[in-house]
């Protein structure tokens, strides 16, 4: 036991959240004490030894990786495709046979210097990834060393485990069912002990470091994932404060299960669509499993960065056509080419700016690029027939700069028209509300416009001042400033009076505490981060409109943002979630 | 046979597409070697590929000796064309 009974902590890095509480269990390193020479006589057999050994890590991967993919998804179960072919690749296998023929090495002390060398090369290649590949090799050279040595995969640890580190073949192996937790020395956040432990949902803490040693078997201890903190000896008072969390946690991971695919609607059967925000077409997956209605914001950079050259209009078709069609029937809101500034084009170039974020992007740098534009435009027109597009337009500050835009959109129809080429003829137009110019003029552009969706990253940067990368101002680049509430409040009323809708894209509308204010202010979508959209669901499904238009009201009344957020806080508080 | 190759794909020749390559050029009899910056590496090994750190927009030169040369230099080239399947 510890030298004392008195509570003491230990920091590392959150790896896999939730809670876990057990005793203490420290991994066995196998210790392996192998003869590392042999005569050289014994080449062809320690060569003999060395292929048995292969076959049969070969087959142990392939049992792994067929267990990983049923308990824990295809994705985790890669690593070991990847294993097995390392196992039998031919580099690796020539540089071991080298270290049998040449350096009178056995089959255990071939294949451990191979891995090292081979390891060495990946971790001297700098990227986290090619890290983890030196992992990985290590990793195959400690199977086939332990096979070598008749050692058995199997292990059974029953509590909270405490490593080094855990490869992939440690997690693999465990019988996770009586696993609490993890808590290992080495690591970080994308290591693949943290990826396999989020996958397999066991609080993890990883990168504890030298602390590690500290911990005793049978040592109690506290586990929180969420803040990567470790509470060795806790008091009673403080285990029951933690065993309530965990009561409080299991609920509410059951809850949110069952909201899943129930309708986004108040108590008093108002809508609010739940959309998405994504970036490729290959995350309609996640927008479907979400319980999401739709999509409420595909930014399409990614067709745009990176690249030497503009991407063609057949490849933006593709696109596009790839994403309205996974949900046909339902509302895919496309933003058009939002880059400049930050983000800045290989192919288009240009000069630096002196102020980026106030300089030529987005709707700005489109109107300069025309064609790249309307190549964007025509791609967006001809994939419309695919399912419900609605194009939106980034950093509108005017209205010349919407009536251009359109414009440009109405040339592109007119030339699908001539040259024959389908299209839907009523897709609707909007515009993201992120400049304050915009919010402030609301009511005129709602005239010329289907819809709004209010980004507030940018808003709230605008409205404040502030760089939202700059810690220095950091106080001020926060969505309950009471000056960024009564922009959205204008820009929803103004929408209201106009019969059109309006949405929120940013940050904010994945936020809970906020979901009572915008729903009270007007707003009827909100597109998140899939990973929000239960939470939000299950709190609009408890909400009574008349109730948040009150609300709504006295908040903005409210001088601070401290006080909004108090405000909210207390609402929050009658909520089930 | 020797010829140039461009590597298109987002992830350039790292884990998946690594992999597809070595398993591709492991299909064929002929050896098969990538030459880039000077060092060169076995193309039927993933590890030998991925110690090679070919990013997008490298270029590797591909030598290939053996009886079915011609038919191994189309299907990688391929492979690359199709940036392996990436999106």
């Amino acid at each position: 036991m510890g030298k004392s009974d008195t509570m003491w902590k230990i920091k590392g890095i959150a790896a896999s959240a939730g809670i876990a509480i057990g005793t203490i269990v420290h991994m066995q390193e196998a210790v392996h004490d192998f003869c590392r020479l042999v005569d050289a006589s014994q080449a062809p057999a320690e060569k003999e030894r060395f292929y048995t050994a292969q076959q049969a890590a070969e087959k142990e991967l392939e049992i792994l990786q067929e267990r990983t993919a049923i308990n824990m998804g295809e994705q985790q179960a890669e690593v070991f495709a990847a294993h097995k072919l390392m196992v039998t690749d031919p580099s690796f296998v020539e540089v071991v046979l080298n270290h049998i023929d040449n350096h009178q090495a056995s089959a255990e002390a071939a294949v451990e210097d191979a891995a090292n060398e081979i390891a060495a090369m990946f971790a001297g290649l700098d990227s986290e990834y090619m890290q983890e590949r030196a992992a990985d090799i290590k990793d195959i050279g400690k199977r086939l060393v332990r096979i070598l040595q008749g050692g058995t995969a199997e292990v059974n640890y029953t509590g909270v485990l405490a490593a080094q580190d855990l490869l992939p073949s440690d997690t693999a192996a465990l019988d996770l069912n009586y696993v609490s937790g993890f808590i290992t020395a080495l690591g970080g956040k994308t290591s693949h002990s943290s990826i396999l432990a989020r996958a397999a949902g066991i609080p993890a803490v990883v990168g504890v470091g030298s602390a590690l040693e500290k911990l005793n078997n049978g040592d109690n201890v506290i586990v929180d994932g969420h803040v990567g903190e470790v509470l060795v000896n806790p008091e009673e008072d403080i285990l029951n404060d933690y065993r309530l969390r965990i009561k409080k946690e299991q609920e509410r991971a059951a809850l949110l299960a069952s909201v899943g695919h129930l309708p986004s609607e108040t108590l008093d059967g108002h809508h609010i669509e739940l959309a998405c925000n994504i970036g490729t077409p290959g995350d309609m997956e996640k927008v479907i499993a979400a319980g999401a209605e739709g999509v409420g914001l595909f930014r399409t950079e990614f067709l745009f960065l990176d690249k030497t050259s503009v991407p063609t209009e057949e490849e933006q078709v593709e696109s596009y056509k790839a994403v309205l069609a996974a949900m046909p029937d339902k509302k895919i809101v496309i933003r058009t080419l939002d880059a400049g500034g930050d983000k800045q084009l290989p192919f288009i170039g240009g000069l630096p700016e002196a102020n980026p974020a106030l300089g030529l992007r987005a709707i700005r740098l489109c109107m300069v690029y025309q064609d790249v534009f309307k190549t964007q435009l025509r791609a967006l027109l001809r994939a419309s027939v695919a399912g419900n597009l609605h194009i939106m337009f980034p950093m509108i500050a005017t209205v010349d700069e919407l009536l251009s835009a359109k414009a440009l959109l109405n040339e592109a129809a007119k030339e699908l028209t001539q040259e024959g080429i389908p299209y839907k003829s009523d897709v609707a137009v909007g515009i993201m509300v992120e400049v304050p110019a915009a919010a402030a003029i609301a009511d005129i552009l709602a005239e010329e416009v289907d819809f709004f969706s209010i980004g507030t990253n940018d808003l709230v940067q605008y409205t404040m001042a502030a760089d939202r990368m700059n810690e220095h101002v950091a106080y001020l680049s926060d969505y309950f400033q009471p000056p960024v509430v009564r922009l959205i409040g204008n820009v929803a009323k103004a929408a209201q009076k106009a019969g059109k809708w309006v949405g929120m894209c940013g940050e904010m509308a994945g936020d809970p505490l906020a979901t009572p204010l915008l729903v009270g202010l007007g707003l009827t979508e909100l597109s998140m981060n899939g990973r929000a959209v239960p939470v939000v669901k299950h709190r609009i499904r408890q909400l009574d409109i008349k109730q948040t238009q009150k609300w709504a009201d006295d908040i903005l009344s409210l001088r601070t943002a401290s006080d909004i957020k108090k405000r909210l806080e207390e609402i929050a508080l009658q909520f089930e979630i | 046979m020797e010829f140039n190759l461009q590597i298109k794909n987002q992830a350039g020749l790292h884990a998946r597409p690594a992999a597809m390559f070595a398993q591709k050029a492991s299909s064929f009899k002929s050896n098969i070697l990538i030459f880039k910056d000077g060092k060169n590496g076995n193309a039927k090994s993933i590890i030998s590929i991925m110690g090679l750190g070919v990013k997008k927009g490298d270029t590797l030169l591909v030598k290939i000796d053996g009886p079915d040369a011609a038919e191994a230099g189309a299907a990688l080239k391929k492979l690359v064309d199709d940036k392996f399947g990436e999106e």
